[in-house]
């Protein structure tokens, strides 16, 4: 839909503004934010000059807004077992407003995982009611290599997302990737067409942003060859010498899902909350069952999570678990590097296989 | 947690759970939390019966038999660890309450001074004394958990007092601030701040209150299970850290443990 | 009886018709559905089974469907769910979701012999592989039943082990830890393994299916492999932690495989490929 010419529009810069502030009025705009030194947050906004559109990437992907880090699902009547599903709160009016392609790309990853062999119920309820607006990148991010990965500096994929933006010069291109999306874009006024040369100006973009990457990961073959070097001793010295168990790799990560839950019982012992939260293999009782742990060392929690992005991911949904954001490394507190890592292991063994 | 199989205390399986709270070298204040347990103390305490608190009530049963026996402080006399043993034996589950009982917490910090050192410093007589490490309550007993926090933390306590009324075993939290503080969505103070925070080796429970209010943590809760203490030492050492503040960083809470031992040692 | 399908973290409440106590920590729940809907699954199959106020645990059939509604879950004191299990009665309705996951496939085994190894409570949900062969005792080739415990108080369905021995129809083989006393089932002395000298039927043509502690289920597979079977046709039935039965919490993964999912039962040489297993 998105690239048939003359169905995007055109939007001067300081008309975003405009638009934004229609939008307010009738949603919820979750957009990015600037806090305390440079760091920047996706949270509400009620002005849109709070909007921090110039951001690199936030800690928090936006996925917290469809699948939060904490939800209660099923609420149960202690004595007869009466249960009720807890309905996460109407999120009808909610937009992610200017996430990054990569961000976006994560959310389908997401929509995999909860949609496709069985249903979550509160998931899916969540992700169908919430608008998504993205915005392309000009530049790559410090840590960031999602041209690499496929799925950046600008939206690679066709479907999943409501609305695209791309900055070009002293003007928006939107595009839209979905009806609501094109309702969403027609809420702006002095709004016109856009021409083959405003897609070759967005082309020009995103060459230019392509080219400013300053870290890769070349992923052929990458899957194969994690998958036959499970014991290499990068995992082990890394696990050692530099990983905290701290989880924020797993909690930072825009496509990490998995969740734990517990019965939170009532004072009165008569209501039962079912809640879940975000959990992390990165954790020790990850793997624990009655008798044992399946991964009680550090260096297979490690493993877990390099082999699970890069490597099993594939078999499972036939996608890379890694969207390239680079937040995994941002905010490793000792700095461990996900390509680094992949990196070391390439280097030990492509040059045998050449042989 | 009282499981009606158990036929040691058979005849007490209908009766309230008895609780006995003994403090040792502390300021009191986990025993003071559970006093002042405001939002539940009363449905608690018409469904416990507390046989033995000294804050709560004069008298009491100090010899048992007890169903659950919270412990508070450190042991740093001998009498205490006498004491423990015999509450050991009169009680079904004993369990140490706050940092000073579970992992030495500040009456630790002298363990890194020659104990007459520190005798003399505080007392101008010291022949009366018979101080020890300060060790934690499973250095002497066996223990059936640990309500971690300094004061001990509302989670903990509130699955405690829900396991004990439910009968089932508690599960308390054993994985690193680091995780309360991103579910609660708060930027590290680690990575984006450069403050030597201690919330990766540190056990949660606290609901990352510092950290959340841009403030390092500094480790009240004592040490997570299978902590990398070396790991973040060095790291702090890299930001540019002196040796003796990584030292009293890793000593201040839970100086007696396995966990922070290497840590404190960089 | 695929449940809620809109929303499989909502549980039904099943009444527990039936509470039977097998060995000192183990015991049987009949439970049945209320609810019209015939109960269909297959042997190897799970269910999470819930207590309010406690959690769930996911605990796999020990029988076939019984009736339109009814099945047997026999369980094995480990952790709070399966304490607060052991503490319901007759009348008192416990949750179920599921099925989930995979069964025993026991289509790829028709025609062939069949080996079941079971170890400890492994024997529970194998107990409804047997069920099956028998009540189609002429699609398969022989049967063997190879069981291993630890001492005498811990023979599940001992009753029924004794008259599948009398029947003749399935070969009953029994290994005791401790010295068996006479005439228990014929047990022998030692671990589950020194049973498999007794297969005596051609391994390139008959499936294996096994169950029980991980390290045993290694080393029957290691030793059948090495006796000429192949690994695609050893399968092993896992236990990992977990929370939703349908591949989303992510617990219970090995390698590119769910638990909840693709298995609990795997072919051997499918999954041994991942780390994190001690097969």
């Amino acid at each position: 839909m998105k690239d048939a010419q003359g169905e995007g529009y055109l939007l001067a810069r300081d008309d975003l503004f405009d638009w934004t502030d229609t939008l307010l009025r009738d949603f919820a705009v979750q957009g990015p934010v600037l806090k305390k030194k440079g760091q920047t947050v996706f949270e509400r906004i009620d002005d849109p000059s709070s909007l921090q559109l110039d951001y690199c990437s936030t800690m928090l992907a936006p996925r917290n807004f469809i699948y939060p880090q904490r939800q209660e699902f099923l609420h149960i009547q202690r004595s007869s077992g009466q249960t009720r599903v807890v309905t996460p709160a109407p999120a009808a009016r909610n937009i992610l407003f200017a996430i990054h392609p990569c961000d976006m790309h994560a959310i389908t990853v997401l929509d995999r995982i909860f949609s496709r062999d069985s249903w979550d119920f509160s998931y899916n309820k969540a992700r169908h009611e919430t608008i998504t607006v993205v915005l392309n990148c000009a530049k790559a991010c410090d840590q960031g290599f999602c041209s690499s990965m496929g799925t950046g500096p600008f939206l690679k994929i066709k479907d999943g997302y409501d609305v695209e933006i791309t900055p070009v010069d002293r003007a928006y291109v939107m595009e839209f990737g979905s009806r609501r999306g094109r309702d969403l874009i027609r809420k702006a006024a002095n709004l016109r067409r856009i021409t083959g040369a405003d897609l070759s100006q967005k082309k020009r973009v995103e060459k230019k942003a392509e080219a400013s990457f300053t870290k890769f990961l070349d992923t052929k073959g990458l899957p194969e060859l994690l998958a036959r070097t499970l014991n290499h001793s990068v995992y082990k010295v890394t696990a050692d010498t530099r990983c905290l168990n701290c989880t924020n790799c797993t909690m930072v990560c825009p496509t990490c899902y998995c969740y734990n839950t517990e019965d939170l019982t009532r004072f009165d012992l008569k209501q039962v909350e079912r809640k879940r939260h975000w959990d992390s293999c990165q954790e020790l009782n990850f793997a624990r069952v009655h008798g044992g742990n399946f991964r009680s060392s550090r260096e297979a929690r490690l493993r877990q999570f390099v082999t699970h992005k890069l490597c099993t991911w594939v078999e499972q949904y036939g996608c890379v678990g890694c969207i390239g954001c680079g937040r995994c490394m941002t905010w490793c507190p000792t700095g461990i590097d996900l390509t680094e890592m992949a990196k070391e292991i390439q280097r030990d063994w492509s040059p045998a296989e050449k042989r | 947690m009282f499981n009606p199989r158990n036929p040691r205390f058979k005849n007490m399986k209908r009766m309230k759970p008895r609780i006995a709270v003994f403090k040792y070298s502390c300021c009191a204040g986990c025993e003071f939390q559970l006093i002042f347990f405001q939002k539940h103390l009363l449905e608690t305490l018409k469904a416990v019966d507390v046989v033995y608190c000294k804050m709560l009530k004069s008298g009491g049963v100090e010899a048992g038999p007890f169903d659950v026996a919270l412990i508070e402080g450190a042991i740093t006399e001998e009498w205490q660890a006498s004491q423990l043993k015999k509450i050991r034996e009169a009680s079904r589950y004993l369990i140490p309450i706050g940092s000073c009982a579970v992992c030495g917490g500040i009456p630790a910090i002298k363990n890194s001074t020659d104990e007459l050192d520190v005798e003399k410093r505080v007392y101008a007589d010291t022949a009366f004394l018979h101080s020890v490490t300060a060790a934690p309550i499973d250095h002497y007993v066996k223990v059936d958990g640990y309500v971690k926090g300094c004061p001990m933390g509302e989670r903990d306590l509130d699955e405690l007092v829900i396991s004990l009324l439910l009968g089932k075993k508690p599960v308390f939290l054993e994985y690193c601030v680091c995780v309360e503080c991103k579910l609660r969505g708060a930027i590290c103070v680690l990575v984006a701040y450069g403050e030597p925070c201690m919330g990766p080796v540190t056990n949660a429970g606290c609901g990352a209150l510092c950290p959340v209010n841009n403030r390092a943590c500094y480790s009240c809760w004592g040490p997570m299970r299978d902590a990398n203490a070396k790991a973040l030492a060095d790291q702090f050492l890299k930001m540019g850290l002196r040796k003796e503040d990584i030292f009293r960083k890793f000593t201040e809470f839970g100086q007696p443990t396995d966990e922070f031992k290497p840590g404190a040692l960089t | 009886m695929k449940i809620n399908p809109g929303n499989p973290l909502l549980p039904l409440r099943a009444v527990v018709l039936h509470k039977t106590r097998e060995t000192e920590n183990t015991f049987s729940l009949k439970l049945s559905l209320p609810d019209t809907r015939p109960v269909t699954f297959q042997p190897g199959q799970f269910n999470m089974l819930g207590i309010p106020g406690i959690g769930e645990a996911a605990l796999s059939f020990s029988s076939l469907p019984i009736g339109k509604r009814s099945f047997v879950h026999t369980i094995r004191l480990a952790g709070n769910v399966t304490e607060a299990l052991s503490r319901v009665s007759k009348g008192d309705r416990v949750h179920v979701r599921g099925p989930f996951g995979n069964g025993w496939p026991v289509q790829q085994a028709k025609g062939k012999n069949v080996v079941i190894v079971a170890g400890g409570i492994g024997m529970a949900p194998l107990r409804p592989v047997v069920y099956y062969l028998l009540q189609n005792r002429k699609s398969f080739g022989k049967l063997l039943l190879l069981y291993g415990v630890r001492s005498e108080e811990d023979i599940l369905y001992r009753d029924e082990l004794e008259d599948w021995l009398k029947s003749g129809e399935i070969k009953v083989l029994l290994s005791m830890d401790e010295k068996p006393r006479k005439g228990i089932l014929g047990a022998r002395q030692g671990v589950v393994t020194t049973l498999l000298d007794a297969i005596d039927v051609p391994l390139a043509d008959t499936v294996t299916f096994t169950c029980g502690p991980e390290i045993m289920m290694r080393f029957v597979a290691r030793q059948l492999i090495i006796r000429g079977q192949g690994g695609n046709r050893i399968f092993v039935s896992l236990e990992r932690r977990m929370k939703c039965g349908t591949a989303h919490c992510g617990h219970c993964q090995i390698g590119a495989k769910y638990v909840c999912k693709d298995g609990p039962v795997f072919a051997y040489a499918d999954i041994k490929r991942f780390a994190d297993t001690l097969l």
